[in-house]
């Protein structure tokens, strides 16, 4: 890899303004997201480093109104009294938080055309299907807005305004329906919550905001047509999704195609909530950089993810996919708080090279006859350590609790790692806790049998690996299983044979 | 259609084959007969291109293809098959997606267009009949969950929908009670035609009572040490390997 | 509630000036007792400790009975367990001759066995030897505390090619007559090539002041060697029981342990195995059971560093009143070791409203030829035997106590000594009747 869009940290050296021309093609991109992701992004350079005026600067940027930048400032001063967690099984460089920019980092010169751009990451387009038109703004070449996508968004727009759903940037919700956020911004993650998140609650940039009202089922999969756009959201990003009584929403987060990304530290936070009768199914495909084949560059996922089922007969459902990161950190979890909630965990994570893994998810019962399922297939290829590390906990009070978890582990060679950490804390007689799990390997009788059907060893590997997580596949809206199975094949080049 | 000249195959520095010779004409079934350890299954395996062998001296061509630096895909697309010895199980890899991928992939080759689900699950449904398998089996995972005697039919079932030019049955009777064995060597019959050609490895004659072959020749101690025709696994199977060995050693 | 370094070195002080003999030399000592001297004691913050709380386990003054008698009935009793086995008694930690068997019995049997603090020469280092050679880390304080402060323990060695010896009994006895019976005995055994011996090491206590007991034991098994390994805990509710038992497997090398934690206030046992040779392999068994307070915590590690090597781990957890269990298994299985085997299982049965059960079964694997699997389940009685036993006419009490039995005995009837089997299932069902089943 070779090429500047490939670079993760900024530099002091590459402060370096962008021209005219780049600053229109900029806002004609930025109109793309008129309903916006981005509204209002202005190459203004902000210092590095993190203080209080930063926080109040980010706030008023904004526009926000005064309850955002006092939790804002709340955030910040609990943040700077925390210390960074150490995780055992996770190696990596210490990330300088004072050598960071919080507010739109000046851009790099972005490469002129496709030709500029890697020839490995075209490839990888190639093998994907990723459609031509969606392949400049992926590589993070300088484009005429994408035309097609913004009439597309605005009639999807209108459709699901007619049904009162609210689908926006979260900084235009904090504007306009600062009840919503005041009401349940930080309820499910709380500031305090833990270093990442925290650090979130101080300085994110953007993300989305869901509002389903009562009764309305959501009738097609959010963030599908926005998802490159979403792409712009940065490196605190911040996710609010609540679903009324008795509503439904699907959500799609993230691309199958690699994002080349700037920022070495990604530290998203997600909030869910559904009240009574209502079902939350949110679906990730995370394929960012990875580092290179020996372990250099790549971004830090450190991510918050949380829902609360906190109405009767309630329902989150998380799916991933995860094969990007040089480290990922996340655990998507349920707190299941109304009786008779479902708390669901579907999980696919790849990792190769030299990335490091650790995943899983927390399932709290806490109403009665709450139910939880997790499906976490971890597949470790390269030189890469891969950690399910889960916790399923029965309150006193939850009667009737069940769960059932299903962690299995995939190695390909014998230089990488792959563990299980399972957590389970039961205080109530009549729960049901069960977990397993199991190890094996993709052997070579496997790809010889398929090869001698005709099959080339990388389908073959990729069909082995789909195979072993189907189960999870299963759970992603078709188009997205699809893609999420041809990443499968090209995330694990290299590792076999 | 097969040529082995002075083929030495060694494993881990042991050599195995010694020196092996085969012609192979299309139409014909070649039976390869010999006691347990005399390198049959290298043979199949080294034809087919599995990992693990070093090809010391001579040569195997295909077609006029040079076998031996052809990777396993590409000899199957060519047209070779290897019914295995013991079919590989793959979880969660469903069996018709998979037959269907490995067919398509044969014809993209062939330069033939690929057979959409409707085609392809009328194809297999025809040549289920052949081999008398139950349609449940096609909606497992490859292998999973067979019994012995359905995974050897699954293995025909294959070859019947892949239809290869030259198809090496590796033990196919082992483990198969007479009625599996009646419905494999059935399969393998209807599919014999004057373009196609056969190797059948067997350690018994009973499979060639079956499927009855032009040539059969004995593996010992990785050479021919015999050829003749049917008649010589009659005599095998009465007299045993011991005497054939025996006179093989007197010569040299 | 956390300990500061300041009291606890004031016990550990105490507790020293207590003794004047101790079980190993002062060369394996001394880096013990700077560890206790520097050492913090462990909090529930430590990853180690997060589901059992020590408290105020070091509070009260340790000091020792050593006016005791016991009645003969008592040791009987305790020796129906293996009525036929050699017995060795410690009382209070140090070694009775007046309990035990005649060393005599054992001349020419290929079998050495001594009270630690008497070895010396050849034996004494081989001993020291193992113990240096344990698995146990460096920050694992109640290692210190044992190899610190012991006063005495038991060495065990089988020669060469030795099958079918009489099994070991060995019993500790704690009484507690007004002050605090603090014991940490240590044991060595070693069994050599070809050889195999039973032990079963068992624990009681007496007395209505409080009881703490920190033993470590260290095993070596050479090549094709094989240990059968018994651990029984039967302790009053005011003992405290801190054990850590380290295994080296070689080659070839077969170790089985049963623990059965029937008593205690609280129990923590730490069982270490590490195979140093290809081919070896390790079963574990063990059974929980706990009542009102108690607090039972059973702690594995196996380290799979070779080839081939297998292992197999089964532990049923039994819960009632405001009792908590706790199960933590770690199966490392290392790079290059291929062709490894390991099943983990751990069940467990929540009697009660208040009781609790953690459990944390863990797998962290390196090589990629290798089948290991865990499972841990947690619940009550499938409610459908339960039904069925009542439909034939017995009553809820008896169904329950019936399939609470039959559950611990899908470990028990694993044990392969028939004294003992009978024994431990008795203490398991009487256990049982005393708990007074919830009617639901």
């Amino acid at each position: 890899m070779n090429n500047e869009t490939n670079k993760i940290a900024p530099k002091n050296d590459e402060n370096i303004a962008m021209s005219d021309e780049q600053q229109t093609i900029q806002n004609i991109t930025d109109q793309d997201y008129k309903y916006g992701f981005v509204t209002d992004i202005e190459m203004e350079e902000f210092p590095k480093g993190l203080d209080e005026n930063i926080v109040r600067m980010i706030s008023a940027k904004k526009k926000e109104p005064e309850f955002m930048t006092e939790w804002r400032l709340k955030a910040y001063r609990y943040w700077r009294k925390q210390k960074e967690p150490k995780w055992p099984k996770l190696e990596y460089s210490e990330v300088d938080y004072e050598d960071l920019y919080y507010y739109a980092a000046p851009k790099k010169e972005a490469p002129k055309s496709l030709d500029e751009v890697d020839p490995e990451l075209l490839a990888t387009f190639d093998k994907l299907g990723v459609p031509l038109e969606e392949r400049e703004l992926l590589a993070g070449v300088a484009v005429d807005a994408v035309i097609d996508s913004v009439s597309v968004a605005t009639t999807f727009k209108g459709k699901l305004g007619e049904l009162g759903i609210i689908f926006c940037p979260i900084s235009e919700a904090i504007q306009e329906h600062p009840e919503l956020v005041k009401k349940y911004l930080g309820t499910v993650v709380p500031y305090t919550d833990n270093f990442y998140a925290t650090l979130n609650s101080a300085v994110f940039s953007d993300g989305s905001f869901v509002y389903i009202p009562p009764g309305v089922r959501c009738p097609m999969e959010l963030s599908s047509y926005f998802r490159i756009n979403a792409s712009k959201t940065g490196q605190f990003e911040r996710t609010l999704i609540v679903a009324d009584k008795g509503s439904y929403v699907s959500y799609l987060e993230g691309c199958t195609a690699p994002m080349r990304d700037e920022n070495q530290l990604h530290a998203a936070v997600v909030e869910l909530i559904a009240l009574d009768d209502a079902e939350i199914k949110y679906s990730t495909v995370q394929n960012w950089y990875a580092g290179n084949k020996e372990g250099v560059g790549g971004i830090f996922n450190f991510v918050t993810k949380r829902g609360l089922c906190g109405g009767k007969n309630s329902k989150i459902s998380w799916t991933q996919v995860e094969t990007g990161s040089a480290i990922t950190w996340k655990y998507p979890s349920c707190i299941l708080k109304g009786d008779n909630s479902v708390g669901e965990f579907y999980s696919v994570a790849l990792t190769n090279n030299y990335q490091q893994a650790d995943t899983g998810t927390k399932m709290i019962h806490l109403g009665k006859n709450t139910r939880s399922l997790i499906i976490s297939k971890g597949i470790s290829a390269g030189k890469s350590n891969n950690a399910y590390r889960g916790l399923v906990k029965v309150n006193s009070k939850a009667e009737n609790a069940r769960n059932y978890s299903q962690c299995d582990s995939l190695l390909i060679g014998d230089q990488c790692g792959a563990h299980t950490y399972p957590y389970l804390e039961i205080e109530n007689p009549t729960a049901q806790v069960e977990h397993e799990a199991t190890t094996s390997k993709v052997s070579e009788d496997q790809i010889f049998y398929l090869n001698q059907r005709g099959i080339s060893t990388e389908d073959a590997v990729g069909m082995i690996v789909s195979g072993y997580a189907r189960e999870v596949f299963q759970q992603l809206p078709m188009e997205f299983a699809v893609e999420a199975q041809a990443l499968m094949s090209v995330s694990l080049e290299g590792s076999v044979g | 259609m097969l040529s082995i000249k002075n083929l030495q195959v060694s494993v881990e520095e042991k050599p195995i084959l010694k020196g092996l010779n085969l012609e192979v004409k299309p139409g014909e079934i070649h039976a390869i007969m010999g006691p347990n350890g005399s390198g049959k299954s290298t043979l199949a395996h080294v034809l087919s291109g599995r990992e693990g062998y070093s090809v010391d001296a001579g040569s195997a061509h295909y077609k006029g293809l040079n076998l031996l630096e052809m990777a396993p895909e590409i000899r199957a697309r060519e047209g070779m098959f290897l019914a295995f010895q013991y079919p590989i199980e793959i979880p969660g890899v469903n069996n018709t997606s998979f037959l269907k991928k490995a067919l398509n992939e044969i014809r993209k080759h062939r330069g033939e267009e690929e057979l959409d689900a409707i085609d392809f699950l009328s194809l297999i449904k025809k040549q289920m009949k052949l081999v008398e398998m139950k349609e449940e089996l096609l909606k497992r995972p490859v292998n999973q969950g067979f019994s012995g005697g359905e995974k050897k039919r699954n293995e025909i079932l294959q070859m019947a929908v892949l239809n290869p030019t030259l198809a090496i049955l590796d033990e196919t009777d082992s483990g198969l009670d007479i009625d599996a064995l009646r419905i494999v060597a059935g399969g393998v019959n209807k599919l014999r035609s004057a373009d196609n050609s056969f190797v059948v490895i067997t350690h018994y004659q009973r499979l060639l009572d079956y499927i009855i072959p032009d040539f059969v020749h004995v593996l010992s101690d990785g050479q021919i040490i015999k050829s003749g025709t049917k008649d010589l696994a009659l005599e095998l199977e009465e007299r045993g390997y011991d005497w054939l060995i025996e006179e093989a050693e007197s010569k040299d | 509630m956390a300990h500061t370094t300041n009291n606890f070195s004031e016990w550990v002080n105490l507790q020293l000036d207590s003794d004047s003999s101790f079980a190993v030399s002062e060369a394996v000592r001394s880096p013990s007792l700077s560890k206790l001297a520097g050492g913090v004691f462990p909090t529930r913050k430590d990853e180690e400790w997060r589901y059992t709380p020590l408290g105020d386990l070091l509070d009260s003054s340790p000091g020792r009975d050593t006016t005791v008698v016991l009645d003969h009935e008592y040791i009987e009793s305790l020796k129906q367990a293996m009525p036929s086995a050699h017995t060795i008694v410690f009382l209070n930690g140090e070694y009775s001759q007046k309990y035990s068997d005649s060393p005599t019995a054992l001349e020419d049997s290929g079998l050495n066995i001594s009270p630690l603090g008497q070895l010396e020469g050849t034996a004494l280092k081989l001993a020291e030897d193992t113990i240096l050679n344990s698995t146990l880390t460096d920050d694992n304080i109640f290692q210190h505390i044992a190899l610190g402060l012991s006063q005495n323990g038991l060495f065990i060695e089988v020669n060469k090619n030795i099958e079918g010896q009489t099994p070991i009994h060995v019993i500790y006895i704690s009484t507690a007559h007004g002050v605090t019976a603090f014991t940490s005995p240590v044991n060595v055994i070693r069994v050599s090539s070809n050889s195999h011996l039973k032990v079963v090491e068992q624990y009681a206590s007496l007395g209505e002041a409080a009881v703490i007991t920190v033993p470590a034991s260290y095993v070596q098994l050479e090549d094709g060697a094989g240990l059968d390994y018994y651990k029984i805990g039967i302790e009053n509710a005011r003992t405290n029981h801190i054990c850590n038992t380290s295994v080296r497997v070689a080659g070839s090398g077969t170790f089985r342990s049963h623990q059965y934690l029937l008593g205690s206030n609280l129990t923590r046992s730490n069982l270490e195995v590490s195979f140093t040779g290809p081919g070896a392999e390790a079963i574990l068994r063990g059974v929980y059971l706990g009542d009102e307070n108690q607090h039972l915590d059973v702690r594995t590690y196996l380290d799979h560093a070779h080839p081939h090597c297998s292992s197999d781990q089964h532990f049923r957890g039994i819960l009632n009143g405001h009792s908590r269990g706790v199960f933590n298994g770690l199966v490392l299985v290392q790079e290059h070791a291929q062709k490894t085997d390991a099943q983990q299982s751990n069940k467990n049965l929540l009697l009660s409203r208040d009781a609790r059960v953690d459990t944390k079964p863990q797998l962290e694997i390196f090589a990629d030829d290798v089948k290991c699997a865990h499972g841990a389940t947690v619940g009550e009685l499938d409610s459908d035997a339960l039904f069925y036993l009542q439909s034939r006419g017995i009553d809820k009490k008896d169904a329950t106590l019936m399939l609470t039995r039959a559950f611990a005995a899908e470990v028990t009837q694993e044990i392969d000594i028939d004294s003992l089997q009978t024994y431990v299932q008795d203490k398991i069902s009487a256990s049982l009747d005393e708990i007074v089943i919830p009617s639901v």
